[in-house]
């Protein structure tokens, strides 16, 4: 972990997740319009399944990268903002190969904003596992205003 | 299917495909963590109550490898009853799904299954 990932806020304080469901375990990188996320399912997730993960739980960490953005993004306009609750409105054109992963595996996130008419926003998002790409596609949120 | 996760009330089947009735247990462990302020089942469990009610239709394994659309209309909470008709894949493994609650669509969608699942 480098030095300016250790000074980022943790996604404990950005997120209205507790375990098992808070999937984001760091933020690596953070732009305007994309954020670079690490994470896990944990192997006590209801998810798993002989210590595997359907592919498609993989949009999860995909929608707490994406309000994990969302809560730095207001970080700038007021200095200590609580997560808020967001839901995933739609998910779109979603690939998932293979079709299950190892749980507890470092898994990368890639999301990039690609539209926005607050409080819905839409992003392409990427997961990887190593250099093996888990899922991709386009979800949509929406920010309510009910802090977690 | 495993009655700790959505305890099946009801099912049949027909030409188009399978319906079924579930309820969403209040105490289902896929609210652990989501959120402390309210309980809402996460949109990737409406898939997990999916792939699990597919492969008891079909009576195999039968994995997700695509989604096409999901439209989540609202959120779904502890102790709801959810009835959910799939219809038998197209040609090229496409399913289309919904999910009501008592009086409303809670979700729809098109999903697309691996080779080998079954129509």
């Amino acid at each position: 972990m480098t030095t300016r990932e250790q000074r980022r806020p943790k996604p404990d304080s950005l997120l209205p997740h507790d375990p098992p469901a808070r999937l984001l375990e760091r933020i690596v990188e953070v732009g305007e319009e994309r954020i670079v996320c690490r994470g896990r399912v944990p192997g006590n997730s209801p998810f798993v399944r002989e210590g595997s993960v359907p592919a498609f739980v993989a949009v999860e960490l995909a929608a707490q990268s994406a309000a994990a953005w969302e809560t730095l993004a207001r970080m700038k306009q007021s200095a200590v903002p609580e997560p808020r609750v967001g839901y995933v409105v739609s998910i779109r054109g979603v690939e998932l190969s293979p079709a299950e992963f190892p749980a507890a595996v470092d898994l990368e996130v890639r999301v990039e904003i690609t539209g926005a008419a607050p409080p819905l926003t839409m992003y392409r998002f990427e997961v990887s596992h190593g250099d093996r790409r888990v899922a991709a596609g386009t979800i949509s949120t929406y920010i309510t205003g009910e802090q977690g | 299917m495993s009655a700790d996760v959505f305890p099946l009330i009801e099912s049949s089947a027909d030409t188009d495909g399978w319906n079924y009735v579930v309820r969403v247990p209040d105490d289902s462990r896929f609210f652990e963590g989501h959120f402390a302020a309210r309980s809402v089942l996460p949109a990737i469990a409406q898939l997990e109550l999916i792939t699990r009610l597919y492969r008891l239709a079909i009576g195999e394994r039968a994995s997700l490898r695509g989604i096409e659309i999901l439209r989540l209309l609202r959120p779904v909470g502890p102790g709801e009853t959810l009835r959910v008709s799939l219809s038998r894949p197209d040609d090229d493994r496409r399913q289309r799904f919904t999910i009501r609650g008592a009086d409303d669509i809670v979700s729809r969608g098109t999903l697309t299954w691996a080779e080998g699942a079954g129509r």
